[in-house]
């Protein structure tokens, strides 16, 4: 009995051992492996940036902090994946944009400002934002390719390993929306308009700040920024997380974001109970679709027994985020319009002799070059 | 024992209506103000929505469990749950926002792959019943996992993918009353269905030729059985998404409390599973700000509970 047990305990000893050198084998293997190819690829990077067009060389540094170097001279741009739509449309205030993007995602495609700026854009390579395919993106021959930060994992990996410079923008924060302005600006060659534009739309938010930064803490409003999303058959509640634009566009329109303090970087559900505790002043919603609108939510809310606890019910304040689908607090250059917006509901009197309607056609304007009637047909019907 | 559990059960709903984001006060309970009205409004459905789907859950997996004669049989390792979940992913899709057809979708997708898992079970020709079971289980959950996969990267990342990935980890947040009056008969149904078979599942358990032997045809009761499990199960996991390990560990915890007579251990597992479900939510609706996904919550319950059973295992024979 002894002897076995000594026996199968050495058995068992033996395989332990032979279990852990197996382990320490395949951890070394790994390591060793990703090493490897860890160095294949910085590798590579280092090759793209030393074999870059001789003489003078323009760089940029994208949103994942890489050194691109950019060819001497761009003309053949492509947007492509997930999420292109909204970096598309800041693209498009750049005058050479028509000639030089070759290439976008359906999703711009359609959007009304990309049909309403770019003549051409009948000629142009179409592809499908859901799956990237790399063959189709360098079959157009690019110059560079710009895509959402998130595709780089998506495939834009891929890209950048055939050579072509690849650019990812975030363009989610203001931080990053205004750098990612400049860093078009000197990819399409405009580095002026960049400036001019970029000052431009600084000069709105100026204008909502040097109102609103008199109104002390105390006076701010509570606001309650409202997904309200009928997908997926059951309705939900949700807020946007901490570093969001959509609590950005709240706290520059002079409101203090409930849900600021959500610890969840992205959407999070939460149940009317909470709402109502929270008890905002203002709700503004947004649906992303035009079916139901977020004006009708707005409407809906305001007669829906459950709410009728709540202030900004009570008051009257709950308002539908010009746009619908294109909705206004998304990170097209239009969120800084909707700061405009939302501000002149949150401060009527301080803004008394702002005309949102009226800006708003300016900016598409100066933005995108457009004639007034033109501008004035993408500014939504619910603005006014 | 069983007045007992319900007087516990009732006690419980009752006293987790008190309980919830909104602080009242007890002047607000006492005058029924409006803010008490409010609330009770919203949390009568997903109390009345939690016995059902607590007890539905429960009762199918204790049926699911001696239907297989495999103590893991569960809605999930069936693949029951992750065809449900296909179904409803491919109708956030298709049909976005159109709750019946969603609903609809992922009824049936559930009651497809558990069909798939037993005929793939059949064709395994590797190990004894359970262990094909298992792994044809495995084999089909996997696949109607990877079909969600496939949706998720269809799916338009701003919109549709929040959708789908809190879909995937269950929430009674957004039902409606509608909802629970549909959903929760159709589980009622399929529940009390799995009760009235009960006694007929200790002879299934005994295996198909003792069954033949007693003059039960194994065929249709097992069939029987299972079609009243799976209607419950996707009845749930239509409206409220995915529920994870009620369906396994409750009907062990029945087990344990009142023996293996499947006539007292599917009625005992759904009224703790009623009530394990009624602790979940309140904790899912009620202890942030943001509503907690209630997989999370059922496994953080779940999975102590069932390491707790197997560790107990041996002690009790």
């Amino acid at each position: 009995m002894k002897f076995c047990k000594q026996k199968c305990l050495r058995k068992g000893l033996t395989k332990t051992a032979g279990l852990v050198i197996i382990l320490v084998i395949v951890v070394i293997g790994v390591l060793a492996g990703s090493y490897y190819f860890g160095g294949m690829i910085s590798g590579v990077e280092e090759n793209v940036s030393d074999t870059s067009t001789p003489s003078k060389t323009s760089w940029v540094i994208d949103d994942y902090g890489r050194n691109v170097t950019l060819p001497l001279s761009i003309e053949r741009i492509v947007f492509a994946g997930k999420g292109a739509r909204t970096i598309v449309q800041s693209a498009y205030a750049f005058r050479s944009a028509p000639e030089k993007i070759v290439g976008l995602d359906t999703s711009s495609a359609g959007s009304p400002i990309v049909q309403a700026v770019d003549p051409y854009i009948e000629n142009k390579t179409v592809m499908e934002p859901l799956n990237l395919n790399a063959e189709e993106v360098l079959a157009l021959n690019p110059d560079v390719v710009i895509f959402k930060s998130y595709m780089r994992s998506k495939g834009g990996k891929q890209i950048e390993e055939s050579g072509v410079p690849v650019i990812y923008l975030d363009m989610e924060t203001p931080e990053t929306f205004f750098s990612g302005f400049m860093i078009l600006g000197k990819v399409f060659g405009e580095e002026d308009r960049a400036r001019e534009l970029v000052d431009y739309m600084k000069s709105v938010l100026d204008v909502v700040d040097d109102r609103v930064s008199k109104v002390p803490e105390s006076e701010r409003p509570r606001v309650l920024f409202l997904y309200y999303s009928t997908k997926g058959g059951t309705i939900a509640f949700k807020v946007p997380g901490q570093h969001w634009i959509q609590n950005v566009i709240v706290e520059k329109a002079g409101g203090i974001s409930v849900s600021a303090n959500m610890s969840s970087s992205g959407w999070s559900v939460v149940n009317l109970e909470q709402i109502i505790r929270w008890n905002p002043d203002y709700v503004f919603v947004v649906t992303y679709r035009s079916d139901p609108s977020p004006t009708d939510i707005a409407q809906q809310i305001l007669k829906d027994p459950d709410w009728s606890t709540v202030k900004a019910v009570k008051e009257g304040h709950v308002y539908g985020v010009p746009g619908g689908f294109d909705s206004w607090d998304m990170p097209t250059p239009k969120w800084i319009l909707c700061v405009l917006w939302m501000a002149k509901h949150l401060y009527p009197d301080l803004f008394r002799d702002v005309d949102v309607k009226e800006k708003a056609i300016e900016y598409f304007m100066t933005l995108y070059g457009l004639p007034r009637e033109t501008a004035e047909s993408l500014v939504p019907p619910e603005v006014q | 024992m069983i007045l007992l559990t319900v007087l516990i059960i009732v006690t419980a709903s009752i006293s987790i209506l008190f309980v919830g984001r909104l602080p009242l006060t007890m002047n607000d309970w006492l005058s029924m103000s409006p803010l008490a009205r409010i609330a009770l409004s919203l949390r009568v459905p997903r109390v009345v929505f939690s016995l059902i789907a607590g007890a539905s859950l429960a009762a199918a997996g204790a049926a699911l469990q001696a239907v297989f004669r495999n103590p893991l049989a569960s809605p999930s390792i069936l693949g029951v749950s992750q065809g449900a979940a296909f179904g409803a992913a491919v109708g956030i899709l298709m049909f976005s926002g159109i709750a019946a057809l969603i609903e609809a979708s992922a009824f049936v997708s559930g009651l497809a792959a558990v069909m798939f898992t037993y005929f793939l079970a059949r064709m395994v020709r590797y190990g004894g019943s359970i262990l094909r079971l298992i792994l044809a289980g495995m084999a089909s959950a996997a696949l109607f996992n990877a079909g969600v996969g496939v949706v998720k990267s269809l799916a338009d990342p701003l919109k549709q993918l929040p959708e789908i990935t809190f879909w995937l980890l269950g929430s009674f947040a957004g039902l409606t009353e509608y909802e629970v009056v549909t959903a929760g008969s159709v589980a009622l149904v399929g529940a009390v269905a799995v009760g009235i078979l009960s006694w007929r599942l200790n002879i299934l358990s005994l295996g198909d030729e003792q069954a033949k032997a007693l003059g039960v045809n194994p065929r249709i009761y097992r069939n029987a059985a299972i079609f009243a499990s799976i209607t419950a199960v996707s009845a749930v996991t239509a409206v409220a998404g995915q529920i994870m390990w009620i369906g396994l560990v409750m009907p062990h915890l029945g087990r344990k409390v009142v023996g293996s007579d499947n006539r007292r251990a599917v009625p005992a597992a759904a009224l703790i599973g009623a009530l394990i479900m009624l602790i979940a939510d309140d904790i899912a609706r009620g202890v942030s700000a943001a509503e907690i996904p209630l997989s999370v919550v059922t496994s953080l319950i779940g999975v102590p509970i069932f390491v707790a059973i197997l560790s107990m295992r041996e002690s009790r024979k």
